[in-house]
């Protein structure tokens, strides 16, 4: 019972702060929104047993790519604009606005049919980081995760050749 | 947690992706753009991890994982590209970068 | 093997223009003369065999087209018709090509001659399918055929505006008549229905099953038909109102006169009608239509002829005078006699031009007659060939010229009236149409005899002296010359009383008219003989008037003249009927063409329309060019969302 409460109330702060990021009018508000919608979904994570997958969002998205942008943000100095809609009947925002709803529309109608409560129980090492990693390195995901840390390695040196002064 | 349906995790998913993807669409400044991709990443992941939990398997896990790398590098590489854009143009207001018109 | 008569011409064609310019006069003509004369041994070879089986013989070489009702095969049907004619065309086609490689000995002539030979081989090519089709199709690309080589050696001295002017007419006033011909050939499938083909034997049965297809004897659809097919006629074979074309085409070498304007092209409107006489016997009106326009212009061309002073515009008309005899002779329904008069005009009229081209060749292309004369003395070879011709043209007895003509005369004049009710069939045609016969051939027997007193009689007139025609001329006039004095055997009259060898041509043809219900039973027979004498005396009258005028004092012939102006000069200059044709018909033609349909309609009209369609392009790019290349990534973003809506509404809501 508590648990259920708990799990709408992240969820709640999830949606609230995610709704947040994209209404702000200054860059710094709209991250630090980011952040707490990490947080929340951490949470879930959490409480959906993803414990690997909970931590890993705090330590890489917060904690990594959130500091990323902040760093940007300040760096280059950038003062707000105006927010969500400007001006409010621009045909552009209008459209996007509908396009999103017409995704979500779909997405929903889709979710009609399905019926299911979430799984009562799950074993005791689900999620855990050992099982993670046994069925990474044990599995047919061995490849992609390499593959993944060569893609990362690119990424750095890419990044680092784009920002420079000089070549 | 028996009694919570398995609407709730898959609806905030969706809910998720839709406001990053009116974030894409709508805002002007290229790093709230960004931010808003972030964010459908993220509606993803959770839709993979619940769904993960209904079938018992970490395969799902797994994959928001590898989401959450390349997520990562992206950043990596979009942010450069932004301070590039900057030191050219000294805006990130993407109305203001129209070279491709015509 | 019928297919190989027409293929070797062809085959000399594609040697001649494989060779071009490498091959000499003698050696192009040698080889065009080779392949013609072993077309004219087959030719002979098939007659032959014709007479001793008594039937035709068919080949079908190729089918062409198989397409719903229309069936149409590369076939050749030779009865005795047409193993005649194409003996006739290969036979006096070989002559003449041996003629020519004597004729064209000029220099400016070296380079082409290959092209000279290819062309004729060519038409005699054209001219074999003509007569040898099986079928209407055929019959009709040979039609053209010979067309087209008309006009390629009639302008084959192209360099000259004047010449190459001359093959154009000739081929436009073709065209006319071959429009006319195929609104005929069209009508006449269509009025057949289900029953319709283009194979004249299969065509004969087809009408004598069911008359009633094409209305019946003297109906509207068969008089139609039978009157657009005669108008092809006109055009090819130079009747009125398509003659206009004759005299200019004596702009080409002369062997090419002798050739297609005298013994063969010319006649295909003649045998044309031969071909289908079971059609145009089933309308009187139609029959008595040629019969009258055959007759006209037999007048009109011998009054014209008259006052000529070239030589070659003299046989000419003379030409265009004697095919309306055959038309006389096949629109009253003497088919027979018609394509008697062909075979010995062929004869006789390809020898006059081969001799005026001796003539002409001697004299260095002088074709004035004025500045003729004396020539029995230079040129006593080509004289007497000469001789032999004019004898036979204006019919005096014995020679195959008197033959034919006074058999078409004579039946002319027995023809019941309703057989050519043109006018009703009380009307008086045949007497009337018999009278223009016997006043042309008086008018016939005037101007060649003037032709022939003015060139071969008292003194040379010119500057060169002449002399005589090569051996390679001169034999192919001596052969010519042999055949107009004895080619009258082949179809004696009966009133010789020698029943043994009468009517040769007659017997060997009556199969092929049996379809024909023809009479000439109209007047009493025992006029035949008084009929034929008055008509020898007018003609001898007219050759003693003649004689007067132009041999023994020629100064009365310019008084005559000065007495009637008007008539002399309109005569002279044709009775302006081609100024006619300009002011009425091709002046307004080509006013309307330049102005009205090039000025307005095609530059306009059609251009404006293309270029508009364009330019509307060209406007709408541009215009929502504006909307879709923004250069603002959210816009493209906000398209693939967009996309993607559609996709996710597609896939679960199932739109």
């Amino acid at each position: 019972m508590f648990l259920s409460v708990l799990f709408y109330l992240f969820a709640l702060g999830t949606l609230v702060s995610a709704l947040s990021v994209v209404t702000r009018k200054s860059p710094i508000a709209a991250a630090v929104s980011l952040v707490c919608c990490f947080f929340f979904l951490s949470a879930l994570y959490a409480m959906l047993d993803a414990h690997f997958v909970a931590v890993t969002q705090v330590l890489v998205y917060a904690g990594a790519i959130m500091v990323l942008f902040i760093f940007v943000i300040m760096l280059l100095n950038l003062r707000g604009e105006g927010g969500l809609v400007r001006p409010t009947w621009a045909p552009r925002a209008l459209a996007g606005l509908a396009a999103a709803g017409l995704v979500g529309t779909g997405i929903v109608t889709a979710l009609t049919a399905v019926t299911a409560k979430l799984a009562a129980e799950t074993s005791p090492e689900f999620g855990t980081i050992e099982q993670v990693g046994k069925t990474i390195f044990g599995g047919p995901y061995l490849l992609p995760f390499e593959v993944a840390s060569v893609l990362l390695t690119v990424a750095m040196v890419g990044a680092v050749v784009l920002a420079k002064r000089e070549l | 947690m028996d009694q919570i349906d398995l609407h709730i995790p898959l609806g905030l998913s969706a809910a998720l992706f839709v406001i990053g993807m009116a974030g894409v669409l709508t805002r002007k400044n290229a790093l709230i753009v960004l931010m808003s991709i972030e964010l459908m990443l993220n509606g993803v992941n959770l839709a993979f991890v619940a769904l993960a939990r209904q079938s018992q398997s970490v395969d799902g896990h797994i994959f928001a994982i590898f989401v959450m790398a390349v997520a990562a590098a992206e950043a990596a590489v979009g942010l450069a590209l932004i301070i590039l854009l900057f030191r050219n143009k000294v805006t990130v207001e993407l109305d203001d970068l129209n070279l491709l018109k015509g | 093997m019928l297919w190989l008569i027409p293929a070797l011409p062809l085959l000399g064609v594609v040697l001649l223009g494989l060779g071009n310019r490498r091959l000499s006069r003698v050696v192009a003509g040698s080889l065009a003369s080779g392949m013609v004369g072993l077309s004219a041994l087959l030719s002979f070879a098939t007659l032959a065999k014709v007479i001793a089986t008594h039937q035709a013989v068919s080949q079908t070489a190729y089918k062409w087209m198989d397409v719903g009702p229309l069936d149409v095969n590369i076939g050749f049907h030779v009865d005795p018709l047409a193993a005649v004619m194409i003996c006739v065309v290969t036979g006096v086609g070989f002559l003449i090509h041996v003629y020519a490689i004597g004729y064209m000995d000029e220099d400016k002539d070296a380079e082409s001659c290959w092209r000279f030979f290819a062309y004729l081989n060519l038409f005699i090519f054209a001219m074999l399918l003509l007569v040898m089709a099986d079928n209407f199709l055929l019959m009709f690309v040979g039609w053209e055929g010979v067309g087209l080589c008309s006009y390629l050696l009639i302008g084959f001295w192209f360099e000259n505006e004047a010449f190459a002017a001359a093959g154009k007419k000739a081929f436009v006033t073709n065209r006319v008549g071959d429009f006319s011909f195929v609104l005929g050939l069209v009508w006449l499938f269509w009025a057949l229905g289900d029953q319709a083909t283009i194979d004249f034997v299969q065509l004969q049965g087809v009408l004598q099953a069911n008359p009633a297809l094409v209305g019946g004897v003297g109906g509207f659809a068969v008089t139609g038909i039978c009157l657009l097919l005669f108008g092809g006629a006109t055009g090819k074979s130079a009747q009125i109102p398509l003659f206009i074309w004759l005299p200019d085409a004596m702009a080409g070498p002369t062997p090419v006169s002798a050739l297609i304007h005298a013994a063969t092209m010319v006649t295909s409107g003649i045998y044309m009608i031969c071909r289908l006489n079971f059609l145009f016997a089933m309308s009187p009106v139609a029959m008595g239509a040629i019969a009258l326009t055959g007759a006209l212009t037999a007048l009109l061309a011998a009054t014209i002829a008259i006052t000529q002073n070239d030589i070659k515009k003299v046989l000419a008309y003379s030409t265009v005078s004697q095919l309306g005899y055959m038309f006389m002779g096949v629109g009253i329904g003497a088919y027979t006699a018609g394509f008697f008069h062909v075979l010995t005009h062929a004869f006789f009229k390809a020898l006059l031009f081969l001799g005026a081209g001796a003539i002409i060749h001697a004299l260095h292309h002088e074709q004035d007659m004025r500045k003729m004369g004396g020539l029995r003395r230079h040129m006593r070879g080509t004289y007497w060939c000469f001789v032999a011709a004019f004898l036979a043209i204006i019919g005096v007895p014995g020679f195959s010229g008197f033959f034919s003509k006074d058999e078409i005369l004579w039946l002319t004049f027995a023809t019941p009236p309703e057989q050519i009710a043109l006018f009703g069939p009380g009307f008086p045609l045949p007497t009337i149409l018999w009278g223009i016969g016997v006043v042309t051939a008086a008018l016939t027997a005037f101007y060649m005899s003037r032709m022939m007193f003015m060139t071969f009689a008292g003194e040379f007139r010119g500057h060169h002296a002449p002399h005589e025609a090569p051996k390679l001329m001169l034999l192919p006039l001596v052969a010519l010359a042999v055949l107009s004095v004895v080619g009258g055997l082949i179809n004696l009259p009966h009133w010789l009383h020698m029943p043994a060898i009468e009517g040769g041509l007659h017997h060997f043809m009556a199969p092929v008219f049996a379809g024909a219900a023809v009479r000439f039973d109209g007047v009493d027979p025992s006029l035949e003989i008084p009929l034929m004498v008055g008509t020898l005396v007018l003609i001898g009258a007219s050759v003693a008037l003649a004689y007067q005028l132009y041999v023994k004092s020629p100064a009365k012939a310019a008084a005559f003249a000065e007495r009637f102006p008007r008539l002399h000069h309109g005569s002279q200059n044709k009775w302006y009927v081609d100024e006619l044709y300009e002011a009425a018909i091709i002046g307004p033609i080509l006013k309307l063409s330049t102005q009205v349909l090039h000025k307005v309609v095609d530059v306009r009209i059609i251009d404006g329309l293309v270029n508009g369609v364009a330019q509307l392009t060209l406007g709408m790019g541009r215009y929502y060019s504006r909307f879709i290349h923004v250069g603002q990534i959210q816009a493209y973003a906000l398209a693939i969302a967009v996309g993607t809506a559609v996709m996710v509404l597609v896939y679960t809501v199932g739109v």
